[in-house]
């Protein structure tokens, strides 16, 4: 990630755009802490697909193992939604939401996976249980993401986390 | 309880935010829990995490496995081993809720536990872990071993001398290593599940040469365990404490005891079943990580079995069996050196049958190898 | 290495109980364990009163002692929480328990070397040339001297411990011990003292253990470069061994345990050219844990005990077996033109056969000073 445009313009399909080099879609939800994305509740289900932005998976490290409670399982906004292993480091996934794990993306058995398309390989889908509350806890927003994207690239790189 | 209660997390899911990295610590306390039991030597320091994880000052703990037994990576699935053989030579297997592979430990190999709060350390996993295995190589030196980081390994001369780990264990980051004083190469390829006896003799071999220092070389277990000491404490800027556990860490490491080994706990986070071990048992390719960037291989296409090493993302030692092709030595010789999308592939392709089915063995080793970040 | 600083404690005491014996070693590894401070070792030398039967922890009990006739005797039988096999111990034997807590920085097995070392070094001062003979034993002139053994408690404590033939009332050991092979054999005393020896049998005179003990605390003293300061045992130790009699030693649930993985036995014939030659083997998992051969008749030479010893402990393989036979029996004239190869490969059949056999309790795994060599 060497592109180092601050925050550019809106790609083709105007729901993503280029910030420090890395994209950032904006009609996603982000949990800042995990950088989780997290997507709007389906319209016939009303399951939230939850994966891993590309700033969580450039400051993972390559991701070995990615594995995610079993389905029917109740986890909670702050508590363990599964476990992620990259470079030999065991931490939990933490759930950005209270909900019912829905389903597990059977892709996740290729870890590499979530490394070259994070937008495109969910890790999980929750059946939200508080989706008003807890989604105004995460960063949402065209005209805010850009900006917050942009910090937390430079509060990384400030941090030695990413390369300058 | 379950594995999941022990990978607490901090109150908020914070550990990744604003709080700067490098916290300073106010003590390190110095355990030394002598040769213990298997279960011990993995128990006394899950536990030791949980205490700092609840406020405990940061740690250094050291243990030596007093028998041999086989451990597992939090991750890893129970296929990797081959279990007759542990049950055979009576070697307990034990997972742990740290990350890296599956391994022999033995009583030739000293342990070592850092154990910190999350907040002391970067919140990117591969900088968490570096920064706190940084300071052994100190004590590796002390020990006799002049050892440098090699892509992310501690390793003297091609050879690996610490094998190691982390993870977020009962709220604490714990990075855990051994040093390797002698690496008993068969027995710890003797454990592991391979689809025949020459894989298993190959990976014998591979291990015997990259794994451990070399035998000639004298390993001073004493002066490491001083060096480790001094090295973090001189890093984290605080006066070392020896002591012990509380009794609170007490009584944790006697559920660990009975979680480690447990059946449901052994059986790993994905649930893994008797389905999934027979599936990989009948998988084409077969592969074990050595150590970083070395991996012994056998793939099976069709009548050809192709066996190699991958070192540095090029095959090596490559070996092609296939009963019903020409036999021609010149395959494995055009394999070797050979990496992903060489021109050397699609012109072996180009050639009789049995070079052909070689070729692409070979290159569905190299395309299954590229990104592996175990 | 870490060597003292102060003095090691030595604790002297002669003509304990089974029961009594045992619990004060037991007892003063509660000293050394990890919520205690650090401290400096205990050597404790001492004899056992005429005469006791002890059992390896994992052995069967009725399986390794006539307890009637023990009875009869006056023989008190107990459990060492130590494996290996069962032992007479009495004022001929001296008993030798070194308690320490083991760094992380040394293994274990480099302690037992060191203590075993001080013994060695005892022996040499007395003109008896001794050395390790396999894992756990010591041997002078071919012949066992000494069996060694290290425990490790769950809280960081280590115990070494070794009996010391000074003497051996041998007709006695075979009368309470059931080792039906040396009993098979023509002379059963002279079977044993085949395998075994004492102090007073290469000096020549009387020993005991008494005798035998500043000699053996001199060697230790040495061999560790620590002093020896006679002291008593402390007052909770004390208190904690009495406790350990009542709840453990004196118990039936510790007495009438048993083994979680039986051992196996078979026995193999092999043609020599100088007779038949058969050999007794316990196996447990797949790891040898005795052989005994025995030839038609006649004695032995001293190339078969160097391959009892050898084989004890090797993983049941072709090739570890076979290697441990041509390293013992390599030139050697004693060996009676026995072939290794056909040796190895009858021997692992055996052993094949033993292990995959179904197994019916009880099983004996047999003495120290002659290892099992049931025929089934």
């Amino acid at each position: 990630m060497s592109e180092d445009d601050a925050v550019a313009g809106p790609t083709d399909d105007g729901q993503l755009v280029r910030v420090e080099g890395f994209l950032v879609r904006l009609d996603l939800a982000y949990e800042p802490d995990g950088h989780l994305w997290v997507a709007p509740p389906d319209g016939s289900t009303g399951n939230v697909r939850i994966g891993l932005d590309p700033l969580g998976v450039e400051t993972t490290g390559t991701v070995a193992h990615l594995v995610v409670g079993s389905v029917g399982t109740r986890v909670r906004r702050g508590e363990p939604l599964g476990s992620l292993e990259a470079e030999k480091f065991v931490g939990p996934l933490v759930a950005p939401l209270t909900g019912v794990i829905r389903a597990v993306n059977p892709a996740l058995a290729t870890p590499r996976q979530v490394v070259e398309d994070p937008y495109g390989t969910w890790v999980a889908e929750v059946l939200p249980e508080a989706w008003e509350e807890e989604s105004a806890q995460l960063v949402r927003g065209a005209d805010r993401l850009p900006a917050w994207f942009a910090d937390e690239v430079r509060r990384f790189r400030l941090e030695g986390v990413l390369a300058q | 309880m379950g594995p999941e209660a022990l990978l607490e997390t901090p109150a908020r899911p914070g550990s990744r935010g604003s709080r700067r990295a490098g916290r300073t610590l106010g003590t390190l306390r110095v355990l030394d829990f002598g040769a213990v039991s298997p279960v011990r030597s993995q128990s006394l320091w899950h536990a030791l995490a949980c205490g700092v994880g609840r406020g405990s000052p940061a740690a250094l703990a050291l243990c030596r496995p007093a028998q041999p037994y086989v451990s597992l990576g939090y991750h890893r699935p129970l296929a990797d081993l081959d279990l007759g053989t542990c049950r055979r030579r009576g070697l307990p297997v034990l997972r742990r809720l740290v990350g890296g592979g599956t391994v022999y430990l033995d009583p030739r190999q000293l342990f070592f536990q850092v154990v910190v709060p999350p907040d002391a350390v970067p919140a990117a996993r591969s900088q968490a872990v570096a920064e706190l295995l940084g300071p052994a190589r100190a004590a590796f030196e002390a020990a006799g071993l002049p050892a440098d980081f090699d892509q992310g390994e501690l390793a003297v001369a091609g050879r690996k001398v610490c094998g190691h780990g982390a993870g977020l264990v009962g709220g604490a980051v714990v990075v855990v290593g051994n040093l390797l004083e002698r690496f008993d190469a068969a027995a710890a390829a003797g454990v592991l599940w391979a689809p025949d006896a020459e894989s298993r003799r190959r990976l014998a071999g591979r291990m015997a040469e990259c794994v451990g220092p070399d035998p000639t070389w004298p390993v001073d277990a004493q002066a490491f365990a001083e060096g480790l000491v001094s090295a973090y404490a001189e890093a984290f800027g605080v006066t070392p404490e020896p002591g012990g556990l509380t009794p609170f860490e007490e009584r944790v490491a006697r559920r660990f005891d009975r979680l480690l080994g447990s059946p449901a706990f052994l059986c790993g986070p994905g649930g893994q079943s008797e389905t999934q071990l027979t599936e990989r048992r009948r998988a084409e390719i077969w592969t074990v990580k050595v150590r970083a960037g070395v991996v012994e291989a056998r793939v099976v296409l069709d009548s050809t079995v192709l066996r190699a090493a991958l070192v540095g993302g090029r095959l090596r030692d490559v070996v092609v069996e296939d009963p019903e092709g020409d036999q021609d030595p010149g395959v494995a010789t055009a394999l070797e050196g050979v990496t992903e999308g060489s021109p050397a592939l699609e012109a072996l392709a180009r050639g009789g049958p049995s070079a052909a089915r070689a070729a692409a063995a070979a290159a569905r080793l190299l395309a299954r190898a590229r990104g592996g970040g175990e | 290495m870490s060597r003292s600083a102060g003095p090691w404690r030595l604790l002297v005491d002669d003509g304990v109980g089974a029961a009594e014996g045992l619990a004060v070693d037991e007892a003063l590894m509660a000293s050394y364990g990890r919520d205690r401070p650090p401290r400096e070792p205990t050597v404790r030398l001492y004899t056992y009163r005429d005469h006791c039967a002890l059992v390896g922890r994992y052995q069967h009990l009725a399986a390794e002692v006539d307890l009637e006739r023990a009875r009869a005797l006056g023989v008190q039988v107990n459990r060492r929480p130590t494996g290996g096999g069962a032992i007479v111990m009495s004022r001929g034997q001296l008993g030798v328990a070194v308690v320490t807590r083991a760094p992380a920085a040394e293994r274990p097995r480099d302690l037992l070397e060191r203590y075993a070392e001080g013994i060695l070094r005892g022996l040499a001062s007395l003109g008896i040339e001794a050395g390790f003979r396999g894992k756990n034993d010591l041997e002078a002139g071919g012949r066992k001297i000494a069996g060694l053994g290290l425990y490790l408690d769950g809280n960081g404590a280590l115990l070494f411990h070794a009996s010391v033939l000074a003497d051996l009332d041998v007709p006695l050991m075979l009368s309470v011990l059931r080792i039906p092979a040396a009993k098979l054999a023509d002379k059963a005393v002279a079977a044993v003292a085949e395998r075994v020896t004492t102090v007073s049998r290469v000096l020549g005179e009387p020993w005991d253990g008494p005798r035998l003990r500043p000699w053996v605390a001199a060697g230790i003293a040495e061999a560790t470069g620590a002093e020896l300061e006679p002291r008593s045992v402390e007052p909770e130790e004390a208190e904690l061994a009495s406790r350990l009699v009542e709840e453990k030693y004196t118990s039936a649930t510790w007495l009438e345990q048993r083994s979680p993985q039986p051992d196996a036995t078979a026995s193999a014939l092999v043609k020599t050219p100088a007779g038949l030659l058969r050999a007794y083997l316990a196996v447990s998992g797949d790891v040898v844990k005795s052989v005994v051969f025995t030839g038609d008749g006649s004695e032995l030479g001293p190339a078969f005990a160097r391959l009892e010893a050898a084989l004890t402990w090797q993983p049941l393989e072709e090739r570890a077996v076979a290697a441990a036979v041509r390293r013992a029996v390599g030139e050697d004239p004693s060996a009676e033109g026995v072939d290794p190869e056909a040796l190895a490969e009858a021997l692992v059949e055996a052993g094949r056969r033993a292990a995959s056999r179904e197994l019916a309790a009880p099983m004996r795994t047999g003495s120290c000073y002659f290892p099992e060599v049931t025929t089934r």
